[in-house]
């Protein structure tokens, strides 16, 4: 009887361990098709760039920029001081300067996104490709749509970057709205 | 001695149907996402892609109705809602303006429920293009966009910036930035 009890014990024991290893074996394989925690930290890095600029803390989304950062944008390319130079001259013109992430998509080391920025024209005039603007005291939006490329040490490497810049200077100003 | 061994066969088996449910649990909760339609394979979305650059480059806008849905909605640059014959008519009047318009698909992202497309239409300003008749210039536009997929795997939605501006400047309709 003692076997025969040790006998369905262990076999019940077996059963459960094989079953759990399944189980976990099939879980592994779906967690690989989910977003990883490595894609996860470096959407969150656009995520908090978004927040820092919000935040006028130019410096902390500088940081996540790679020396040989470049950004591909409408205005040409820049680099790391090039970026920062616009985004200086951006929010010394608008007050309230604010960027919403409006949706951040990650796929192995590309996040891209969505996103509005937003202020009043109502601070400095705003050296324009059209010449000086003179303040609106009007609020500008204008939607960017990012792709940004990370580095194997989690930097921001190379961006491209689509905004509407033909809305955002005919909101500053330089053009009348297009009919 | 006998109730002893059944209390120990028991807590034996209740363990195990716990551990066999919470890792079923944590196994469902890992494949939600995998079984959700919409959420592409690599391969899906290079398909996606090509057709999506037939629409511009055979060019044959009845592609659009294989892969786009009757509710779709397009959010534009100048056109903050369109739909599926709106996308069709904006398509057209950039096609009178850049008849031999092409679309490249640089970098396709695949999110959960969208796609996320880097591209660039080039061509030759040879007809009337928002107004301004032909320059014979060369035409280059950068854009990005975001497309939304539904259960049936069909674009719903999408957001588009475009570089309007490039445009505008290659036209002559204002100086280059």
């Amino acid at each position: 009887m003692n076997a025969v009890r040790f006998v369905k014990q262990g076999v019940l024991l077996l059963v459960c361990v094989f079953a759990l290893a399944g189980a976990s074996l099939i879980a592994a394989q779906d967690a690989a098709t989910d977003v990883s925690a490595e894609e996860e930290s470096l959407r969150n890095v656009s995520i908090q760039n978004a927040l820092a600029l919000t935040a006028g803390d130019l410096d902390a989304v500088i940081e996540t920029l790679a020396e040989n950062y470049v950004v591909h944008s409408p205005l040409g390319d820049l680099d790391r001081e090039g970026f920062r130079a616009f985004v200086q001259a951006v929010t010394a013109s608008l007050s309230d300067f604010t960027v919403t992430t409006d949706a951040s998509i990650v796929e192995g080391t590309t996040v891209a996104g969505r996103s509005t920025w937003a202020g009043v024209f109502d601070g400095e005039p705003f050296a324009s490709p059209f010449g000086l603007l003179e303040p609106t005291g009007q609020p500008v939006t204008v939607i960017v749509h990012t792709y940004f490329r990370f580095d194997e040490e989690g930097l921001i490497v190379e961006e491209w970057t689509m905004t509407d810049l033909l809305g955002f200077f005919t909101q500053l100003g330089a053009f009348p709205a297009p009919a | 001695m006998n109730a002893v061994r059944f209390v120990k066969q028991g807590v034996l088996l209740l363990v195990c149907a716990f551990a066999l449910t919470t890792a079923s649990f944590i196994a469902a909760q890992d494949a939600a996402p995998e079984m959700q339609p919409g959420v592409m394979s690599v391969e899906d979305a290079e398909r996606f892609a090509d057709r999506f650059d037939e629409v511009f480059n055979i060019p044959d806008l009845d592609v659009l109705d294989e892969i786009f849905s009757q509710d779709y909605v397009g959010h534009l640059p100048f056109a903050p809602e369109l739909d599926l014959q709106g996308l069709k008519d904006y398509i057209d009047t950039f096609r009178a303006g850049v008849p031999d318009m092409v679309q490249e698909t640089h970098q396709v992202i695949i999110g959960e429920h969208e796609l996320v497309v880097r591209v660039t239409y080039t061509g030759t300003h040879t007809g009337t293009l928002f107004g301004v008749p032909a320059t014979g210039n060369p035409i280059v536009m950068e854009g990005i966009g975001i497309l939304r997929f539904d259960d049936d795997g069909l674009v719903v939605e999408n957001w588009a910036v475009l570089d309007m501006g490039g445009v505008f400047a290659q036209i002559g309709i204002f100086p280059p930035a």
